[in-house]
């Protein structure tokens, strides 16, 4: 899976660029990125903090837009999409996991993971949530609350809310970042495994290179453009 | 239901905050209805006063007997006698109620040890149509009272309830009793047959209500309503005003043009005093400040609304990674504003009762004793208050919801903004 499969692709970017601010103290994000993953791709992007990984990561998760440029997600031009369809997408198409877990205190690991479902408005499937607990190994662990959890089993709760819509697309920011190195193989384990059983293409954010090395592909970024011959 | 839920959430999940911004409410509530129910209530008791005083009545006021204050307009002229009187009630029988000389003098009574320098009226029965609050006990002058011929029997006289309550621990008891009275530097006794109800609501709790007879004329202290009232002597009294009570408050701007036209054909040099138009300037001048008491209220919403915006400002800020989490995972804007603007009108409900139940609770336990008067809520005010809360409320939310719908979720939730 090393080579873009374009007949295949589920993320299609093109001359991507994003700024921040205006005049003298403008910052230029991206300076014109070209990014194509095929369907089930394991990416890996690393780079330097500044580098404009976590501007790319918002742009695919479709969280920002980029000022200029072409993105196409499972060949719909999300760029030009209204700020309610940009939610329709995020709800059905991509899944995110993020470093710290961000679960909902109030409620118990099976509510947490029904939390994207609350905004699915018909469209497409969704998984059961109770299976995709179990599909994580958390089925015992189903009705406690986040504080009752281990950072392992929040990181896995937070994997099986990101599944259960059945994603086209999971992003994930530094997904080991809070994790011991056990906790953080066993979650790459599973982050693996459950791309080999959902077929779901993963882009993964990390500053570790051992991370990075799991990948089918890793991309550098530095001051806004990939670093050539990185990959 | 989404957003009643994640409201109904918001409420339970920090119950600190919604306890504290309940409680605003409920105070900021509790003042808005004490500061309208009294200065209603405060309008209402002097309109009261001021109908009790008969907004109908016209007096003709000779200005020989008037002192230093001046009232209405003057003419130029005579003054009015006994015999205009008759020349009077014919012009205005069929829209007046009654034509009433008064003949008012400073007296001195005294019962027992207890001496009282008040206002004595010698009137004709007709005046009881204008004592609007009836009689407390016993019976008004009637045309078979007089004045007594003989030497030493007493004058059937009728007395003010404030001014029977100067000699006995009830009004009442001063049916039938004996009082030594000197009017004009001559003494006699009076016998009490009957009690005039007190009209003035005010005077009950404000003991200052009088503080200003001495400097107002003898025909205006009758107003005090401590008065004691008498037969009207034909053969020698002379009347100091004469009160016309109109049928209805509607027919004084018909009487009044005739009455004036009576005066200047007559020739006579009266005060011509419309009560009507008397209290129409006394209210607008209550209204005055009654438009005062408005405004603190208004203010005292805008405190409310300052506090709370504050207290949900500043915990908006905990609440900011799971309405990014919700953006994330596909909330609309809508979606995340829609319980911040939902919860505090929620608040605003619960604290609809418990804020008016503490504003009743101040009026009853704080105003009333010191001012006097009754609150006085009126449904639509009652009603716009309640709603103004609930504005306040949503209102406070904006700055809150506003920060939401601008939040940039990715920065939230990746906990940096490093590019």
């Amino acid at each position: 899976m090393s080579l873009v499969d374009s007949e295949n692709l589920i993320v299609d970017m093109q001359e991507i660029e994003r700024s921040f601010g205006e005049g003298d103290t403008s910052v230029r994000a991206l300076a014109g990125v070209d990014l194509q993953i095929s369907q089930g791709e394991f990416v890996a992007i690393v780079g330097a903090s500044g580098s404009g990984k976590s501007t790319l990561l918002q742009i695919l998760g479709c969280l920002d837009r980029a000022d200029s440029g072409r993105y196409h997600l499972s060949g719909q031009d999300v760029l030009t999409l209204s700020e309610r369809e940009m939610a329709k997408v995020r709800n059905e198409t991509i899944g995110f996991v993020f470093q710290s877990f961000h679960l909902l205190g109030d409620r118990d690991a099976l509510a947490n993971v029904k939390l994207p479902l609350e905004y699915r408005r018909g469209g497409k499937s969704h998984g059961d949530p109770k299976e995709t607990l179990n599909r994580v190994q958390l089925t015992d662990r189903m009705h406690h609350r986040p504080s009752q959890l281990s950072g392992g089993e929040r990181q896995r709760v937070a994997i099986a809310r990101a599944l259960v819509k059945k994603p086209d697309l999971l992003l994930c920011d530094e997904p080991t970042g809070n994790l011991d190195s056990e906790n953080g193989q066993q979650v790459l384990d599973l982050l693996s495994g459950l791309r080999e059983d959902f077929k779901t293409t993963l882009v993964l954010v990390t500053h570790d290179s051992e991370v990075a090395a799991r990948a089918d592909r890793t991309l550098v970024l530095k001051d806004g453009l990939w670093l050539e011959g990185a990959s | 239901m989404l957003i009643l839920r994640d409201a109904y959430s918001r409420i339970i999940n920090h119950k600190a905050r919604s306890l504290l911004v309940t409680l605003t409410f409920v105070l900021g509530l509790s003042s808005v209805i004490s500061i309208v129910g009294t200065i209603e209530g405060g309008r209402r008791a002097i309109e009261h006063d001021l109908e009790a005083l008969g907004s109908d009545l016209i007096a003709l006021v000779n200005p020989l007997k008037l002192g230093t204050v001046s009232m209405g307009i003057m003419t130029e002229g005579e003054p009015i006698t006994s015999e205009d009187l008759v020349s009077l009630r014919s012009l205005l029988e069929e829209s007046v109620d009654s034509v009433s000389p008064l003949s008012i003098d400073l007296g001195l009574t005294t019962f027992g040890d207890i001496a009282w320098r008040h206002t004595m009226v010698s009137t004709t029965p007709g005046f009881r149509s204008v004592l609007r609050s009836g009689l407390l006990a016993g019976r008004y002058l009637e045309e078979t009272d007089r004045w007594p011929t003989t030497e030493g029997l007493p004058v059937p006289t009728v007395i003010d309830e404030a001014l029977a309550l100067k000699f006995f621990y009830r009004a009442e008891d001063a049916m039938g009793k004996k009082l030594r009275s000197i009017r004009n530097g001559k003494a006699f006794d009076c016998e009490i047959i009957g009690v005039v109800k007190d009209p003035l609501l005010l005077r009950q709790h404000l003991s200052s209500f009088d503080a200003t007879s001495k400097a107002r004329s003898i025909p205006a202290r009758r107003l005090e309503f401590l008065n004691l009232y008498m037969p009207w002597r034909a053969e020698s009294d002379q009347p100091a005003v004469v009160i016309i009570d109109s049928k209805d408050v509607d027919r004084v701007d018909q009487i009044e043009p005739t009455i004036s036209e009576w005066i200047g054909a007559q020739g006579k040099g009266v005060y011509l005093h419309v009560q009507k138009d008397w209290t129409r300037v006394v209210l607008e001048m209550v209204d005055r400040f009654r438009g005062l008491g408005h405004f603190i209220w208004v203010l005292d919403l805008v405190i409310v609304l300052i506090l709370t915006a504050t207290i949900s400002l500043l915990a908006i800020d905990e609440s900011m990674g799971e309405v990014a989490l919700r953006r994330a995972e596909g909330a609309r804007v809508f979606q995340v504003t829609g319980p911040v603007f939902l919860e505090a009108g929620i608040l605003a409900l619960i604290a609809l009762l418990p804020g008016y139940y503490l504003g009743l609770k101040i009026i009853e336990i704080g105003i009333v004793p010191v001012l006097g008067w009754q609150a006085w809520l009126p449904p639509t005010t009652l009603f716009g208050t309640f709603v103004a809360l609930v504005l306040t409320a949503m209102l406070s939310a904006v700055l809150p919801a506003w920060r939401v719908a601008t939040m940039d979720p990715a920065t939230v939730l990746c906990g940096r903004r490093d590019l």
